[in-house]
């Protein structure tokens, strides 16, 4: 699979997690959902690029 | 063009549904999301640390490199989900309790268990890596693995503000079914991404050493 594709799909993901807890919390406005869209999308960039720095080859570190 | 791991399919996938499909907790509302993200970095760092502190001892007992590098392979990753725990942790705490950080035991714990992790890099680093640096590491490694049923158990031996275990408990988890499957979900999507890492990285370790 390539990787485009993945991104879009997490995008799509990440903006949905963004919108839904929105729409259900009308109290606390989008902040409880903006919170958990940059902690998810954080979480999965932070495990994404240390895989990619670990596969590397020693020698570029 | 590169292909996607297929963790990253299977982590986006368990999230997707943590964020979109499972129920908001009717105790603590949205926040409780996190806990998708926090259990299953939690006992991956678990997982990381016993079969890292494993490899660990098997080099220590045999002297054999290549013990060595699934080791430092293994507690790499282990000491980024130590770290994103107490993170995901920390957020969670300050949208429930209303504090960033508290001195709780399991809190504490989790901190001290992060820092021996780190310590097993900085230790290598100091001896100038070489023979000495993995024996030190793997002393510590083991340290660290000796702590974690310390960690998992903190909420029971001592009276804290952390609330008590979910999954791995004496009866039957103490959560909802299709809750509990998605969060199974992220937690095999976690231990693929530190297995498929660690591998990736004994690879490159191997390769250096080889040249």
């Amino acid at each position: 699979m390539s990787r485009l594709p993945l991104a879009a799909f997490a995008a799509a993901l990440l903006w949905l997690g963004y919108e839904a807890p929105r729409a259900a919390c009308k109290e606390c406005g989008g902040s409880v959902g903006a919170v958990l869209w940059v902690a998810f999308g954080v979480a999965f960039a932070a495990l994404w690029l240390f895989h990619l720095r670990q596969a590397r080859p020693v020698a570029e570190e | 063009m590169k292909k996607t791991p297929w963790w990253a399919l299977a982590l986006a996938g368990a999230w997707g549904l943590a964020l979109l499909w499972v129920p908001a907790d009717a105790a603590m509302g949205e926040p409780y999301r996190l806990l998708y993200m926090h259990v299953p970095f939690a006992l991956c760092t678990y997982l990381g640390t016993l079969l890292g502190a494993g490899a660990a001892l098997l080099h220590l007992r045999r002297r054999e490199a290549e013990w060595d590098r699934q080791a430092q392979a293994l507690l790499e990753p282990a000491t980024l989900l130590a770290g994103l725990t107490l993170w995901t942790g920390s957020l969670w705490g300050r949208l429930t309790w209303g504090v960033w950080w508290t001195w709780d035991a399991r809190l504490t714990s989790m901190l001290v268990l992060f820092l021996l992790l780190a310590g097993t890099h900085v230790l290598r680093d100091l001896a100038g890596g070489g023979p000495r640096g993995g024996r030190l590491a793997a002393v510590m490694a083991v340290a660290a693995a000796l702590l974690v049923p310390v960690v998992h158990m903190s909420v029971y031996w001592w009276s804290t503000l952390h609330q008590e275990g979910t999954i791995l408990v004496q009866d039957k988890p103490r959560m909802d079914g299709e809750m509990l499957w998605v969060l199974a979900a992220g937690v095999v999507a976690v231990a693929w991404w530190l297995l498929a890492t660690a591998a990736a990285r004994a690879k490159a370790l191997a390769a250096e050493a080889a040249e």
